[in-house]
C-alpha cells in the first residue's frame, strides 16, 4: 500500500494540478478557475523559498573556499561582502537612502555596465562573421547591412527607404519563420506535458519514481 | 607548437579585436562629450505615440517599467521623456511593474521629473504602485482589482492616495505604456489587459525587441502604437521639446554602426584579395 502510494501518488498530484490549469485556461467554471488562481500564487510562494536554499548553497561555498584558501579565495571575499552589505541594507527597507544609494549606484551601474561589453564583443564578432563566403551567408550580409541602416538615424539620413525596408523585413519573414519556430517549440512542449500528466516518458516516470 | 607562441596572422582578415574595441570606445564616446548632430527624423510611430499622450490633457496613464537595470540605457531616456509629457499635459501617472525591479525604477524616474513637486502632488498627480509579484496571474489580479495590492511602493495604504480612488480596475486606465526589454511582457499585458478590453496599449521597448512588437502595433491592433530603442526616445525628446540624454546617445549609437559597417566591409574587402591571390 505505501509502495503504490510512493508510486502513484506524486503522478496522481501532477495530473490533477496539469488538468486543472490546461482546462480553466480554456474555460469558465467556477470554482475551478478561483482554485487554479490560487495554485498559481502558491506556486510564486514556493519559488521565492527557492532562494534560502540558493543563498545557504552559496554561502557554504564560498565560505568552504574561504577557509582553505582555495583558487580565487579573494573572489569569495567579494561575493560573500556583498551579499552582507546588500542584505543588511535591505533588512534597512527599500526605501532607506542606503539601500537607494547602493541600489542605483552599484547595482544598476554595475549591471549596465557587463550589459554593455556586450557591444564590443558584437562588434568583433560581426566583422569576423558578417562575410560573403557562400551565397547564403551574403544574403545574411545584405540583410544584415539593411537592417543595421534602418534601425539608427544615420541610415534614414543617407536614404529614407531604410527604415522602411527594415520594418518590411521584422514585420515579415523574420516573424513569419519565428512564428514557425515558436508554434515548433509549443506542439514540442504540449506533447511533453501531454505525456507527463499520463505519467508517460521520461519525466513522468521519474515522478512515479521508476527512474 | 605552444599556441601561446603561434604567430598571430595579420592583415585585413584578421584585425585584433583590442583594436576594434578601442576605436569602438572612442567612437561611442567622443559623442557622448561632444555630441555631432546627425539629423534625427520622428518615425510615424514616435509622433503617433506623442500624439495619442497628448490629444487629450487629464488622462490616467499607466507605465509598466518591466526591465533589469540592462535595459535603463534605451528605457530610461524614454521613461523620462514620457514623464516629462505626463507633467506638460497634467496626465494621471501611475507606476507599476512586474519586474522585481520595478518600484525602485519608478522611484528614480519620478523624482528626476517630480521632485520639485513631490510633497504636493504625489498620490495627486501620480503615484508609484511598485512591484506586484505573481507575473501574468498578478496582471490579471491586478487588472480586475488593483486595490488588491493595498498599499504602495512606499508602504502607503491606497485609500491614503487621493488618486486612487477613481482607479479601480484597469478599466480605469486610459492607457498602459509598457516598458520591455523582452517579449514576456508585452505579450502576457496584451493578454490580460487588452484582449479582455479593459485599457489600450502603448509601449516603449528596447530596439532589439521592437522588431518582434512591430506585428502587433497599428490602430486596429494591439498596440495602438510604440516608441523603440535610443532612437525613439530622442524622437520623442524632439517633438515634445525637452532635449535631453537620448539625442546624444543616438550619435553615439549612429557611430557605432557606422564603425560596425566599416569593419564589415574591410573583412569583406580582405576576402575579396584572399579569393583573388588564390
Amino acid at each position: 500500500m505505501a509502495n503504490l502510494a510512493k508510486n502513484y501518488l506524486a503522478s496522481v498530484i501532477v495530473a490533477v494540478i496539469g488538468f486543472l490549469f490546461v482546462f480553466t485556461y480554456y474555460f469558465l467554471a467556477q470554482p475551478l478557475n478561483d482554485w487554479s488562481q490560487t495554485l498559481a500564487q502558491i506556486i510564486s510562494l514556493i519559488s521565492l523559498f527557492a532562494v534560502l536554499p540558493g543563498a545557504f548553497l552559496m554561502i557554504r561555498r564560498e565560505t568552504s573556499i574561504l577557509t582553505v584558501r582555495g583558487p580565487n579565495w579573494d573572489r569569495s571575499v567579494i561575493t560573500l561582502g556583498s551579499f552582507l552589505v546588500f542584505l543588511i541594507a535591505g533588512l534597512t527597507g527599500l526605501s532607506s537612502p542606503i539601500y537607494l544609494w547602493l541600489y542605483n549606484n552599484v547595482f544598476v551601474i554595475l549591471s549596465t555596465a557587463i550589459f554593455s561589453l556586450l557591444a564590443f564583443y558584437i562588434m568583433s564578432a560581426g566583422y569576423r562573421t558578417f562575410r560573403a563566403r557562400s551565397w547564403e551567408a551574403t544574403v545574411l550580409l545584405v540583410v544584415g547591412l539593411l537592417t543595421i541602416l534602418g534601425v539608427v538615424p544615420f541610415g534614414a539620413s543617407i536614404w529614407s527607404g531604410f527604415p522602411t525596408i527594415t520594418d518590411w523585413i521584422s514585420k515579415y519573414p523574420s516573424t513569419g519563420t519565428s512564428r514557425g519556430i515558436t508554434i515548433g517549440i509549443a506542439l514540442g512542449t504540449a506533447g511533453v506535458i501531454i505525456r507527463t500528466i499520463a505519467g508517460q516518458g521520461r519525466l513522468g516516470r521519474f515522478i512515479k519514481g521508476e527512474e | 607548437m605552444n599556441l601561446q607562441n603561434k604567430p598571430r596572422k595579420k592583415g585585413l582578415l584578421n584585425i585584433d579585436s583590442r583594436i576594434i574595441w578601442l576605436l569602438l570606445l572612442f567612437f561611442v564616446g567622443i559623442p557622448l562629450v561632444r555630441p555631432i548632430g546627425i539629423p534625427i527624423q520622428v518615425s510615424p510611430n514616435t509622433r503617433e505615440f506623442y500624439e495619442i499622450l497628448t490629444e487629450q490633457r487629464g488622462i490616467t496613464i499607466a507605465l509598466a517599467l518591466d526591465t533589469d537595470p540592462a535595459g535603463l540605457a534605451e528605457l530610461g531616456p524614454q521613461i523620462s521623456a514620457i514623464l516629462k509629457i505626463a507633467r506638460d499635459y497634467d496626465l494621471k501617472v501611475v507606476m507599476v511593474g512586474w519586474n522585481s525591479n520595478s518600484g525602485m525604477f519608478a522611484n528614480t524616474y519620478l523624482t528626476e521629473v517630480f521632485s520639485d513637486v513631490w510633497n504636493s502632488q504625489y498620490g495627486i498627480n501620480f503615484v508609484n504602485l511598485g512591484y506586484v509579484p505573481g507575473m501574468e496571474t498578478g496582471m490579471k489580479q491586478f487588472a480586475e482589482d488593483i486595490w488588491s495590492i493595498e498599499q504602495d511602493h512606499y508602504g502607503t495604504r491606497l485609500e491614503n492616495l487621493p488618486m486612487m480612488e477613481d482607479i479601480r480596475t484597469a478599466s480605469d486606465i486610459d492607457y498602459l505604456i509598457e516598458c520591455c526589454w523582452n517579449l514576456d511582457y508585452p505579450n502576457s499585458i496584451m493578454r490580460q489587459f487588452v484582449a479582455p478590453g479593459y485599457t489600450k496599449m502603448l509601449a516603449a521597448s528596447t530596439a532589439l525587441v521592437y522588431p518582434a512588437l512591430l506585428p502587433f502595433i497599428g490602430p486596429d491592433r494591439p498596440i495602438k502604437s510604440a516608441i523603440k530603442g535610443m532612437d525613439g526616445a530622442a524622437q520623442l525628446e524632439l517633438v515634445s521639446n525637452h532635449p535631453g540624454l537620448a539625442i546624444a546617445g543616438t550619435d553615439a549609437q549612429s557611430l557605432a554602426h557606422v564603425l560596425i559597417i566599416i569593419f564589415i566591409a574591410i573583412g569583406n574587402l580582405g576576402l575579396f584579395f584572399k579569393r583573388e591571390e588564390t
